[in-house]
């Protein structure tokens, strides 16, 4: 993989760079490949994303930042892919769903973030494979709730008075609305959550992620 | 597929509430033909973000005010897409194209990679003359929203 930090690239450079990644990171997000290819993964990873945030941060044309930005998100995805199998070496299925949830979220990102971002898309549908075939289906959660204060994150105003709209890009960073204030009205199990890490983790005394019966606190033996 | 109704005379039933419509493309609040009392209404959270889209593309768009000031919104975490009751008053055949544009682009960006096949839900009131309204409702694929522009262009022309 070519060295972010032995070169200056143009953006097309970088772009084209992202997506050698990217391959890479598909090559090796199989459960039999070496965990040490996808901690190398990682570490590329993690170089690219600073070299995509400094780039950004060079350039004033909002569009390229934008197109940045959602390189940046597929990036990100493709980490987070890469430490859901360290987790699940690690026997962490907690954290390892975490991951995934992170990868999906940022990948969709990307597509809504920059129209060239809807390339990072063929990583979606791999992604939901690899949830349904990696963990058992689970029940999530959803609150209710009327807004009482919110703001802008790319502009600080109350959200209904700017043009801004949450989930897109303005100048490379995505924008959402910061809610500050609510009364909670309810909290009901859905299908669909906005959040997939609002999840019922137990029920009737069994792990939702590892359909184990759990021990009751008092009887929790020290190992 | 879309389906053509009778709906309640809008503008009656706003002054009986006391809110005020904007002019053009208006969200109604959720439970607008049904609370008793103006206090009960809240404001769909996914208005907010489509009022802001329509005007972007220079289509005239708001939400209905209670004494000048915006209606609470509600905001609930499934990915569903709640899409309020869309009025159009006095809207030309582009801005109906544009905002079931909007509304599909819309939509698409908020659940495209979650469903194979998403869908798309919502109910559109045309006011025909002062005091006659017509509600198009429309359930089906974002590809077939063009069913509901054309329901729409129907009820609008029909006399």
């Amino acid at each position: 993989m070519p060295s972010w930090k032995s070169q200056r690239m143009s953006k097309d450079d970088m772009l084209a760079t992202v997506d050698l990644l990217l391959a890479e990171a598909r090559r090796v997000s199989h459960l039999t490949v070496d965990p040490t290819l996808k901690r190398e993964v990682v570490s590329y990873c993690n170089e690219t994303l600073a070299g995509l945030k400094a780039a950004k941060k060079a350039t004033e044309d909002d569009s390229a930042r934008n197109r940045l930005l959602a390189a940046e998100l597929a990036v990100m995805g493709a980490s987070a892919e890469m430490q859901m199998w360290q987790h699940l070496e690690d026997g962490d299925c907690e954290g390892a769903w975490g991951c995934l949830v992170e990868a999906e979220d940022a990948v969709h990102a990307a597509g809504i973030a920059h129209v060239d971002g809807s390339a990072y898309q063929v990583d979606a549908q791999r992604r939901l494979m690899l949830e349904g075939t990696l963990f058992p289906p689970q029940v999530f959660m959803s609150t209710g709730m009327i807004v009482e204060r919110d703001s802008c994150s790319i502009c600080s105003a109350p959200y209904d008075e700017c043009d801004h709209v949450k989930g897109r890009a303005y100048g490379g960073e995505l924008c959402t609305r910061n809610i500050e204030q609510a009364k909670m009205l309810e909290v009901s199990i859905v299908e669909h959550p906005s959040d997939r890490r609002c999840r019922v983790t137990n029920f009737d005394g069994f792990d939702t992620m590892t359909l184990a019966k759990e021990q009751p606190a008092n009887q929790v033996t020290q190992g | 597929m879309a389906e053509t109704t009778d709906y309640i005379d809008v503008a009656k039933r706003a002054s009986e509430l006391g809110l005020q419509l904007p002019e053009g493309v208006v969200f109604l609040p959720r439970g607008f033909a049904t609370v008793t009392t103006a206090g009960e209404l809240l404001n769909e959270s996914d208005a907010i973000d489509l009022v802001k889209l329509l005007r972007a593309e220079g289509v005239t768009a708001g939400m209905t005010t209670l004494g000048g000031q915006n209606l609470p919104s509600i905001s609930e975490h499934d990915i569903l897409v709640h899409l309020p009751v869309v009025l159009l008053q006095a809207v030309s055949p582009t801005a109906v194209a544009l905002m079931v544009d909007v509304l599909g682009n819309y939509v698409y960006a908020l659940i495209a990679g979650v469903f194979d096949k998403p869908r798309v839900k919502v109910e559109v009131v045309v006011q025909k003359k002062p005091g006659t309204y017509k509600s198009v409702r429309y359930e089906g694929s974002i590809e077939g929203l063009s069913e509901l522009r054309d329901a729409i262009l129907e009820v609008a022309k029909d006399e």
